[in-house]
This record gives C-alpha cells, sequence and structure tokens, in this order.
C-alpha cells in the first residue's frame, strides 16, 4: 500500500503514481541500494528499524534532500521516505561553519609549518650573521605569517611588517616592542615557558592578548629553536597568526550543536555534556530535574517555522 | 550500455563536489558549500568498446565529523580519492582512506590530485609523492575551476570499465 503527501514523490517515483501497489523502478539509484539493506530487514521478519543516511536529488524544478527508513514491526514491512528541511539546513550550516574552520586551521598550520623549514634551511647555512641575509629578510616582507628573528639570548634580531601589523592599533599605545610583548604574554600564560627555553624545544599553542577596549586577539604562536651543526641554539623563531576568527568560528559551532534553535536555550547535548563534565570532577553535586507539562504543544506551533 | 558506479571520497573541502559538476554540468563555483550525504550524478560515456554509463557518487567528505561508510562502496566499480594540492594534510587523509577503502573493497583506485590551478603546497616530497602514487591503479592532476584533467579522468575510468 502506498501512502505519499506532496508531489515531489510522484517526481522521484512516477512508477508509484495512482497506484497501490508497484515495483520501485530505477530513478533514484540511491533508494534502490538502500532497498537491498531494506528487503534484509523484512526478510527477518524480526523488528527493527534502518536508516539510508541523507542523499539529495534533483528535479526537474527543485533539488530535494530525503532520508528513507525501512521499518519491519508486527510482520508488517515499512518504507518511509522523507524528505527533509529544516533538519537538513540546520546541519548543513552547523557542518559548515566546522568544516570551514577545518580549512582556516589547516591554512594557517601549513603557513607556519612552511616558514620554519624554509627558514630552518636558509639559517642553518654557515655564514655568519643571518639577519642580514638577503632571503631571510625578502621572505620576510611578503609573508604574511608575524615573525621575529631573536638571538640565544632572546635579543630581536630582525621582524617582519606582518608581525607589527598584529599588534597595531591605533587606540592602544603598546608600551612594549611586539617581540617583548610576545615573551611577556608567553611567560604569563604558561608556565612552562622557561622549561621549554632553557630545553631548547619547540612550542605551539595560542595566547591570548587582551587590548581594551578593544575585543582581545587570540594568537597562534610557534617558537623554534635553530641549532648549530654542533647543537647549541643559535637563533630563536617565533612565528605568530591572528586565530582570533576561528575561535569565533569555533565557538559559534558550538552554539549551533549546544543551543536549541527556537528558544534559544542551552539543550539536550549541552545538559549530557555539562553532566558529564561534572560527573568529571568527582564532587558530589546535585540534579534538580524540571518537567514542563505539555511544552511539546509550543515546539509544535512554532517550530516548523 | 553498462552501467559503472564510481565512488569519490576524500577530505572535506577537496574539490569532489566541484570536479563532478564540472565533469557533468561544465559549471565551477567559487563559492563552498559542504555536501551533507550522498548525490548521485550519472553520465554517458562512449569508449570505443561501447557506451558507459557513469553513475557518480558524491560522498560528504570524510573528516572529524563524517565518518568513512563502506556501505557507499557497495557495487562500485572503481574509487576516486581526491586530495587538494594546497593542502597536504588531504593527502595525508586520502591515504588513510584509501587504507580503509581497501579493506572492504577489491576494485580499482584512483587518485586527483585537485586544485592544479592553483601553487601546489609546500611541503609534499617528491618521494612520499611517488609512494602515494604507486598506491593507485592511476593519478591525475586535475582542476574543477579550469576543468584541466578532468574529462580525461571521468573518461580514462569509463575506458578501464570496459577493458
Ligand atoms: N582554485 C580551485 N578551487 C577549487 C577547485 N576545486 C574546488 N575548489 C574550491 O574548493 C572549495 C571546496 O570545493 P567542493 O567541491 O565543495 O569540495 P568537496 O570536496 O565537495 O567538499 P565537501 O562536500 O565538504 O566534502 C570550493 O570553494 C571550490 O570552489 C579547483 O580545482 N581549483
Ligand atoms: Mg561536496
Amino acid at each position: 500500500m502506498i501512502y505519499k503527501s506532496g508531489n515531489w514523490l510522484d517526481e522521484l517515483l512516477s512508477e508509484t503514481v495512482g497506484k497501490k501497489v508497484c515495483v520501485i523502478e530505477q530513478n533514484s539509484a540511491y533508494l534502490e541500494d538502500f532497498l537491498i539493506d531494506a528487503e534484509h530487514l523484512w526478510q527477518t521478519n524480526k523488528d527493527g528499524r534502518i536508516e539510508s543516511g541523507i542523499w539529495t536529488e534533483q528535479l526537474s524544478t527543485q533539488l530535494i534532500r530525503l532520508e528513507a527508513s525501512a521499518v519491519q514491526a508486527d510482520h508488517q514491512s515499512y518504507l518511509v521516505v522523507n524528505k527533509l528541511e529544516d533538519k537538513y539546513n540546520q546541519k548543513q550550516q552547523t557542518l559548515q561553519i566546522a568544516r570551514e574552520m577545518l580549512l582556516s586551521t589547516d591554512k594557517i598550520s601549513e603557513q607556519h609549518d612552511y616558514l620554519h623549514a624554509r627558514l630552518e634551511e636558509l639559517l642553518s647555512e654557515p655564514n655568519g650573521s643571518l639577519a642580514a641575509q638577503q632571503p631571510v629578510a625578502q621572505a620576510l616582507s611578503q609573508t604574511d605569517l608575524g615573525v621575529a628573528i631573536l638571538d640565544a639570548e632572546l635579543r630581536l634580531l630582525n621582524c617582519n611588517p606582518a608581525l607589527r601589523a598584529l599588534f597595531d592599533d591605533s587606540q592602544v599605545e603598546l608600551d612594549l616592542p611586539p617581540d617583548k610583548l610576545i615573551l611577556e604574554l608567553f611567560r604569563a600564560q604558561y608556565p612552562e615557558c622557561e622549561r621549554i627555553f632553557s630545553t631548547a624545544s619547540s612550542w605551539t599553542g595560542e595566547i591570548y592578548w587582551l587590548n581594551p577596549p578593544q575585543q582581545g586577539k587570540w594568537l597562534k604562536l610557534s617558537i623554534h629553536p635553530i641549532k648549530s651543526e654542533t647543537q647549541r641554539v643559535q637563533n630563536w623563531l617565533f612565528s605568530v597568526s591572528d586565530v582570533t576568527q576561528i575561535k569565533y568560528l569555533l565557538r559559534r559551532n558550538e552554539k549551533l550543536t549546544h543551543f536549541d534553535a527556537l528558544t534559544d536555550l542551552p539543550n539536550r547535548q549541552y545538559f549530557w555534556q555539562n553532566l558529564e563534565n561534572k560527573i568529571k570532577q568527582n564532587r558530589p553535586f546535585y540534579l534538580l530535574y524540571i518537567d514542563i507539562k505539555q511544552f511539546k504543544r509550543i515546539t509544535w506551533s512554532f517550530g516548523r517555522r | 550500455m553498462i552501467q559503472k558506479k564510481i565512488c569519490l571520497l576524500g577530505a572535506s573541502a577537496v574539490g569532489k563536489t566541484s570536479l563532478i559538476r564540472q565533469y557533468v554540468e561544465g559549471i565551477f563555483s567559487k563559492k563552498y558549500l559542504t555536501s551533507i550525504g550522498v548525490k548521485i550524478d550519472k553520465k554517458q560515456v562512449k569508449t570505443d568498446k561501447q557506451i558507459v554509463q557513469l553513475m557518480i557518487w558524491d560522498i560528504e567528505g570524510i573528516d572529524r565529523y563524517c565518518g568513512f561508510q563502506a556501505k557507499y562502496l557497495r557495487g562500485a566499480s572503481a574509487f576516486i580519492i581526491v586530495t587538494d594540492q594546497t593542502r597536504s594534510q588531504s593527502l595525508v587523509e586520502g591515504f588513510d582512506i584509501l587504507k580503509m577503502v581497501q579493506e572492504v573493497a577489491d576494485i580499482p583506485g584512483f587518485l586527483a590530485i585537485n586544485k592544479s590551478d592553483l601553487p601546489a603546497s609546500w611541503h609534499w616530497s617528491e618521494t612520499e609523492l611517488e609512494e602515494l602514487k604507486q598506491s593507485f591503479n592511476q593519478f591525475f592532476d586535475t582542476s574543477a575551476k579550469t576543468g584541466d584533467g578532468v574529462e580525461n579522468m571521468f573518461s580514462h575510468i569509463a575506458k578501464v570499465q570496459t577493458e
């Protein structure tokens, strides 16, 4: 028996038009593939349900998003094909942001890695004062990554325009040059700082620069020692990029996944995550559970818009 | 006419959807719109021997938000792993995906090194790349933007299907 609503199904599965019983033809390759699993389920005659996962179909005038389930219940077999709207859009939006964020992160680390590799190569060439080396200076002036080169005692030898631009803010009078400011932020925010320098290790992480009345900036900082052939530290290389935007996207993404779109209230996922965090703390706590009666009515009447 | 299912796999934003769009419709869009789930496009290819109808499965990018789903490969005749030559991370991920595919399917695999219109990523060493290419039946440099190498890749795959 076939029940349907909406004429998209007539177009997708035209063989069902005007029929009570039919054989599904080859209009939707995805659905056809899903029917293999569905038939398996139906043949077992055990109650159960499987989902197809989301797919897209191009009809003559519209692009539709679908999701099917096959159900076996009380010796009856069902195939349900749902046309998704809100659910799809919400998922798409969330993943869009999440993936754009992955991309920016990839791009920034790619730049950092590249720069380190290049500079390490240039700086380890055995000819005297590195800061004066033409290729280094050129590479530095062109990159949009902030870079500072320091000597073994952490005195600045060279820094590029991009680094100055990161801290350039007409509203704030800087009382320290950028390299000193970075060091200060690093020392204040990361206790392991001294160990990095004393053991000549590399470090990558994020530092926060609060610059009222501005918003504050998140900076990705990489610190690399550059060693001579005898393994003595000759220079320190700092590279810095602004990741505030990524942080912001991350937060927006969390907001999308943890807050209800209709009421803007924290949702179930948020609740479970918080509960888990609480439990991890291993301390007794109270949980107050309030059930709002008939709240479904609100979701039903406003939730579909 | 024979029908062949081809799956496009790869990390997100490497250009799977764009490659198919370029191949099927001849269109390229700069804007990134991430895919959810699966979309299947069809295209007929005339090879020397016969006409092949390619059923091209565009599968959501495999990343920390969406895992590898072996079920999408059922009945596939070949797969293409797409990588983005401006992001070396996508190559590493492509290699991981290859291993997962090889565990579940014994079908020809192709490597698309996409975005060839852009400068290549900085640290793919030639030897690493060589090793990777060896793991595939064939590799193609493609640009979904200019169309370079795109038609060639799909028709080659169609041709292999008729041999
Ligand atoms: N310059 C250039 N950009 C490309 C090329 N191919 C894709 N892009 C761009 O890269 C971005 C991602 O392309 P998509 O085709 O959506 O990537 P995808 O692999 O389908 O991504 P997901 O669906 O998220 O897994 C878009 O902004 C495209 O415009 C190319 O060959 N050259
Ligand atoms: Mg896509």
